[in-house]
């Protein structure tokens, strides 16, 4: 390898020789016996615009874009007959409604049932406190 | 003989639905899909819908997927490249600069003042702006080689080129780059 070849290496691709193909490495140990100096500054000038380069980060995946991926994905038969069962029970949720309106209803017959018991039993224990004169209208003509 | 693809394994399960697999293979892939509509498109929305078009079509793929024809990594690049073909060559794909957003700036060091943070992220918009002004097979070579860090050989065969060829490539990308970044006042 030579100090041209070298240098060809750097222009495409960059300063960092991990990135060379491999064929190309075990040559550069030989050059840098003799022209250090020189590959160091061939390799300054492309670390500069490396360096730029990996100013160009990229942000994450937003997780809405991965939910999205994830929710086109394949799902197996018992996950796509629940999601179809959930998807399509529309006469599960109107029955819940009716189960709804059904429940509020005896309710409110429940406790108007009771509100009517505890008037009527206050009535009888009023009436059981009555005494017989008083009950009992014996007439003026009586007395 | 032919390497044996790591992923291979996962494309039985996806078919399947198991959802373990398709996490795995979504969180480890689309990181790089994304980086690459990013850097090939220099739209971030366009990217995002190219990154899940080829999930999308790696779902159809995975129920019919031949074991030892290619390796995902590589059918995965194929499919997203092309889609970033398509939107290039379509008049819907706007190359324009664009603000950084904020997701952006989120990924510069979080110890820098406020004004070194803006300088930083505004370097980054510069540089993804002088990439798209690069021609398109340069900016492709590019990003193969450099950004998604792929082997000259791997990115020469996807790009349907010789290792020459894209070394050639290369070469004149990172000239342009350099010409283009001075230009723009990013380095000197």
């Amino acid at each position: 390898m030579t100090t041209e070849d070298f240098s060809q290496l750097a222009k495409i691709y960059g300063a960092d020789i991990k990135r060379w193909p491999e064929e190309h490495r075990p040559m550069i140990g030989d050059l840098a016996t003799t022209q250090f100096t020189t590959m160091r500054q061939i390799l300054d000038e492309e670390l500069a615009l490396d360096a730029l380069l990996n100013q160009d980060c990229i942000a994450p995946a937003s997780p809405a874009l991965l939910d999205s991926i994830m929710q086109s994905a394949p799902q197996t038969k018992l996950a796509k007959h629940n999601a179809y069962f959930w998807q399509n029970s529309h006469w599960l949720n109107n029955t819940f409604k009716a189960l709804g309106f059904t429940g509020i209803g005896l309710a409110g017959a429940l406790t108007g049932m009771l509100i009517v018991s505890v008037m009527s039993s206050h009535l009888m224990v009023n009436n059981n406190e009555l005494t017989v004169a008083e009950m009992v209208d014996f007439g003026q003509d009586w007395r | 003989m032919r390497e044996q693809d790591p992923d291979a394994d996962l494309l039985p399960r996806i078919a399947a639905g198991d959802q373990a697999a398709i996490r795995q293979i979504v969180v480890s892939k689309l990181p790089r899909l994304l980086a690459l509509g990013v850097r090939m498109l220099n739209n971030r929305a366009a990217a995002e819908d190219i990154a899940q078009e080829t999930f999308v079509r790696l779902w159809k793929q995975a129920a019919q997927w031949q074991s030892g024809e290619a390796k995902l990594d590589t059918w995965l690049y194929r499919v997203a490249l092309n889609l970033c073909y398509d939107r290039l060559r379509s008049h819907a794909h706007i190359a324009a600069m664009q603000l950084p957003d904020d997701a952006t700036q989120e990924q510069i060091d979080p110890t820098l003042t406020p004004e070194q943070r803006l300088a930083l992220s505004q370097q980054g918009v510069q540089i993804n702006a002088a990439l798209s002004l690069l021609p398109t097979r340069q900016r492709e070579a590019l990003v193969l080689q450099y950004y998604q860090e792929l082997s000259n050989i791997e990115a020469a065969n996807l790009m349907g080129i010789s290792v020459d060829a894209l070394e050639s490539l290369l070469s004149r990308a990172r000239r342009n780059m350099r010409a283009l970044l001075i230009e723009k006042g990013v380095t000197s």
